[in-house]
């Protein structure tokens, strides 16, 4: 059997009274596309918060490559989200008054990528998503797929181990959604990327290799059983 | 419009209500500021009305065309004022000579004091009763009362009504008949004031109006969000535009009646900055109830219209902003004001008569229109500085974002060129105080040093030495021992007049050889006799001095001045208090310093002390303006940013870009400002005078660095908001 990725191991979030996780484990695997579904508020978007970093567990364990996330300081995580994770989100995460090309070229700046170097490495990506005409476009001047796009070419531009991508396609109709969706995967699973995948879109999980839901802050048993667990 | 759905969409979580505070506080400094420098502008005209029963006509004499003494009747007063020296300090005096039945009085109504009587203002009368008498109080008579509040100029007036004999004015030519003490309108040390308090009431009213702006941009982004959520629920855009009208002008109410509060709390304060020598009364700092409530109701109406108009503009749909919010990009012309005003100033420096009599032929005369080209092409030139720096921001945006080595330096760069006149608008406060102080620097740079030779000189007066006029028919024995005896005295030399039948050049004064080298001149031609004109004697600009001549003794009549060296400032007031007293004397001991000259350097003093403090205040509104610029660009973007913090972007980066955001325009256009500031100076000195520029005054390098800490501490007050606004827990629920 493959090792994970990534493990977590009963991890627990609360936020005040309200208990977000109660003892998750998951493990992903390398080059897996994972859908986390659920209803709103059972903490979907929390496990992935916890997962990437971003949030710490009141308590349990998240493992990537070997390393325990949680015990890392904020610096080193920031470095490890900015090095081996990508991010996609549901809207709002392109900077506004930076082009699209410069948007992409983002994080390998922050990485210390030359910005010519840069440039050239934001066009090759905004290209396979079908956006390299848009390279000199505001945000606002783009619509909802194409934004979405690019954001999902800066995600990827850095060729992160995992990306996290939280409902990308909810603020897009259903079919700039299933464009979009489909363009990432395509190019994620060229480079071996793997995905955690949040939605309650039955349709964009069905693209995934495996579904978990999340209800009541715990995983219920899934409905389909991807390959690579099962191997 | 229902207030409940007013307070739910406006007031409806902890931040807005933050940010609401935020608002009400900057509007209320704004309005304290402007309630302020009004009342500093009633306050300054009100003492100057109350000072003018002091400024006498020129006319009429006390003789008439024929040279006859006109006669002294009950409606007739003898007056003459004269200012004097007291240790740095000016006394102003009123010598009165009235009839014993007289009806004039003083301008409230009390009777003119008697010979050898007098009144005295409350700041005179305790200086009188510090000083030994023989040093001062002795100079004046009986004090019979004191002068009030109503007639002086401030708490700190030093004012002498004295009643001396007819005889005694009448020997004086400047003294004139009055019927009343009405005074007129004339030229005073603060009327001189009021171009320079327009000049600076528009230095600073420009930040203010700045700093209001900004506030009531604070928020805008959040403030859009609602908007377009309301309109998603059916309000309509007439809906959308009355709910922002009404929440920035009921916030801005609040705010107005903060700042009338505040600028009430400040008067006592504001009324101890002295203004030619004096503080002011704290009633004279105060604002009509009607100019208030006209200045709290102007700032709340411009603040709900240029919101709603905002808002309009931006057309908020259900969907969001629907017209692009970007400012249009500036052009080159933008420089035109600023090279409009300079070349006015160039103009108004134009010295070649032929020149000036081309204008004046067309009906402009040339010093009128010298003034109008210099006050214009100064005010020209602020606006075209703030007109000018967006366009110098946008240049450098793009660079920046061409050539941007690093993720800061981009995102930046993106900020300056999509939005160069906000980027600029946060710092143009600050940059317009700095170039309003390197011109004022620049000028006090021409007039401090050169004003007086205080050093000892061939020629001149000594400086512990005063000379005093006498009357030739009087007792000058006598009073020459008086003066001889008086403790600290220790020497007098007599000058004497020279016969009229003596041809002389313009010397006016004839002494003994022996009292030459005493006298401080250096070259001493061998006679027993010389003579030397006494203006330039005792000229404090004079670089060079009297000379001596050889004269026969004979020339000389009776004596005409007398020398009095002293060893110290006591001995001086001792001097001057027995020349007071003396009828010998026709004029106070003078030394190389001027009473004019000691009130001019005052008044400039004054302006300067004004015009730094001026800048302090201008300097501090600018760094809250830029703090409240920099935390609401932050506040403005803080999803984007927070989903980079997110995604990796070190806490490092965050500030680098808050720093270059806030500090770069200030930097590309500080240099610029301060170097078209001392232009500005020099233009202006070139236009007014034949002076030269020197090095500005350590209080000018004081300004920079203050300007340059505020920056500072905004940018860094800025990082909390900073790392709160885009923490990892924070972020999520964006």
């Amino acid at each position: 059997m493959t090792n994970a990725l990534m493990s977590a191991q009963n991890l627990q979030k609360s936020f005040g009274l309200t208990e977000a996780l109660r003892g998750i484990d998951i493990d992903i695997y390398p080059g897996e596309v994972v859908a986390v579904m659920g209803p709103s508020g059972s903490g979907k978007s929390t496990l992935l918060h916890c997962l990437a970093g971003v949030l710490s567990p009141d308590s349990g364990e998240v493992i990537f490559d070997g390393q325990p996330i949680s015990a890392m300081k904020e610096r080193d995580r920031a470095r490890l989200r900015l090095t081996q994770f990508g991010f996609v989100f549901q809207f709002g995460q392109l900077l506004p008054d930076v082009s699209a090309a410069d948007n992409v070229t983002m994080p390998l700046l922050l990485a210390g990528v030359k910005r010519k170097t840069a440039l050239v490495m934001a066009s090759e990506w905004l290209n396979r998503f079908g956006v390299g005409t848009k390279a000199d476009k505001l945000p606002t001047q783009l619509s909802g797929g194409e934004a979405q796009r690019v954001a999902v070419a800066r995600a990827m531009v850095t060729k992160p181990k995992i990306l996290f991508a939280d409902e990308p396609t909810g603020s897009l109709d259903s079919l700039a959604g299933e464009q979009v969706l489909t363009a990432m995967l395509e190019q994620v699973r060229a480079v071996g990327t793997t995905v955690v995948l949040i939605t309650h879109d039955p349709r964009a999980a069905a693209y995934a290799d495996r579904e978990v839901i999340v209800r009541d802050g715990q995983l219920s048993p899934s409905y389909r059983t991807g390959a690579k667990v099962a191997e | 419009m229902n207030l409940t759905i007013l307070r739910l969409t406006t007031l409806n979580n902890p931040s807005a209500w933050k940010r609401a505070a935020a608002i009400i506080a900057g509007i209320a400094i704004g309005t304290a500021m402007l309630l302020t420098l009004l009342g500093a502008n009633t306050g300054l005209q009100a003492r100057d009305t109350r000072s003018e029963w002091l400024n006498l006509p020129w006319e009429p004499r006390t003789l008439d065309s024929a040279g006859n003494p006109i006669p002294l009747t009950d409606q007739l007063a003898i007056a003459l004022t004269h200012v004097e020296l007291f240790r740095g300090q000016t006394i102003t005096w009123l010598e009165v000579a009235t009839t014993p039945n007289s009806t004039v009085t003083l301008p409230d109504g009390r009777p003119l004091p008697k010979v050898g009587d007098y009144l005295a203002s409350p700041a005179l009368r305790d200086l009188i009763t510090a000083i030994p008498s023989d040093q001062l109080g002795a100079r004046f008579g009986h004090l019979t009362g004191e002068l009030p509040s109503s007639l002086l100029a401030g708490p700190d007036a030093l004012v002498v009504v004295r009643g001396v004999e007819e005889a005694a004015l009448r020997m004086n030519p400047r003294a004139v008949l009055v019927a009343d003490l009405a005074g007129e309108p004339a030229f005073s040390p603060t009327g001189a004031y009021r171009t320079i308090r327009l000049v600076g009431a528009i230095a600073l009213l420009i930040p203010v109006v700045l700093l209001v702006s900004i506030v009531t941009a604070l928020g805008a982004v959040q403030r859009r969000e609602r908007l377009q959520t309301l309109r998603l629920i059916g309000a309509t855009p007439r809906d959308i535009v009355t709910i922002t009208g009404l929440e920035m002008g009921l916030t801005a109410i609040l705010g107005t009646l903060v700042g009338v509060g505040l600028a009430w709390l400040v008067r006592p304060l504001a009324a101890q900055i002295p203004v030619s020598g004096s503080r002011f009364y704290v009633a004279d700092l105060a604002v009509t109830p009607s100019a208030a409530i006209l200045v709290a109701l102007t700032i709340a109406i411009l603040a709900a219209l240029v919101a709603a108009i905002r808002v309009n503009r931006d057309g908020i749909g259900p969907l969001g902003a629907s017209r692009q919010l970007q400012e249009t990009r500036p052009r080159a012309w933008r420089v035109a004001p600023g090279l409009v005003g300079v070349v006015a100033l160039v103009i108004a420096g134009i010295k070649s008569p032929s020149i000036q009599v081309i204008f004046e032929s067309i009906g402009l005369p040339w010093g009128i229109l010298a003034m109008f080209l210099a006050i214009g092409g100064f005010a020209l030139v602020c606006f075209g500085i703030i007109f000018f720096g967006s366009w110098l921001v946008y240049i450098t945006g793009s660079r920046l974002t061409t050539q941007a080595p690093s993720a800061a330096s981009l995102v930046a760069g993106s900020w300056f060129t999509r939005h160069p006149k906000a980027a600029f608008r946060s710092v143009s406060g600050l940059i317009l105080a700095l170039f309003v102080t390197s011109v004022f620097a620049g000028l006090a740079s021409v007039v401090g040093p050169r004003y007086f030779i205080t050093e000892e000189r061939p020629g001149l007066l000594p400086p512990n030495a005063a000379i005093a006029r006498l009357h030739q028919d009087s007792d000058q024995t006598t009073f020459l021992s008086q003066i001889n005896a008086l403790e600290g005295v220790k020497a007098t030399v007599l000058g004497y007049a020279i016969d009229a039948d003596v041809e002389v050049w313009d010397e006016d004064i004839i002494i003994d050889t022996k009292d030459a080298a005493l006298l401080g001149f250096a070259e001493i031609p061998d006679s027993p006799c010389l003579a030397f004109n006494s203006f330039d004697y005792q000229n404090p600009r004079a670089s060079s001095g009297a000379s001596l001549t050889p004269i026969s003794c004979e020339a000389r009549t009776g004596p005409t001045a007398i020398i009095v060296f002293t060893d110290d400032t006591p001995g001086l007031e001792r001097a001057q208090t027995a020349v007071a007293q003396s009828e010998a004397a026709e004029s106070r001991l003078q030394t190389r310093v001027w009473e004019q000259d000691l009130e001019t350097q005052a008044m400039l003093e004054t302006m300067s002390n004004l015009a730094y403090l001026g800048v302090l205040i201008a300097i501090i509104i600018a760094g809250i303006s830029l703090a409240v610029s920099a935390a609401a660009s932050v506040l403005d973007n803080k999803r984007a940013f927070g989903l980079m913090r997110l995604m990796g972007m070190p806490q490092a980066t965050l500030r680098q870009i808050i720093t270059l955001q806030t500090i770069l325009p200030l930097l590309v256009t500080i240099g610029f400002t301060i170097a078209i500031g001392f232009v500005i100076a020099w233009l202006l000195v070139r236009a007014f005078s034949n002076y030269s520029m020197s090095w500005p005054d350590p209080r000018y390098y004081l300004a920079i660095a203050s300007a340059t800490v505020i920056a500072a501490a905004a940018v860094i007050a800025t990082f909390t908001t900073v790392r709160k606004a885009t923490q990892s827990e924070v972020t999520r629920f964006e």
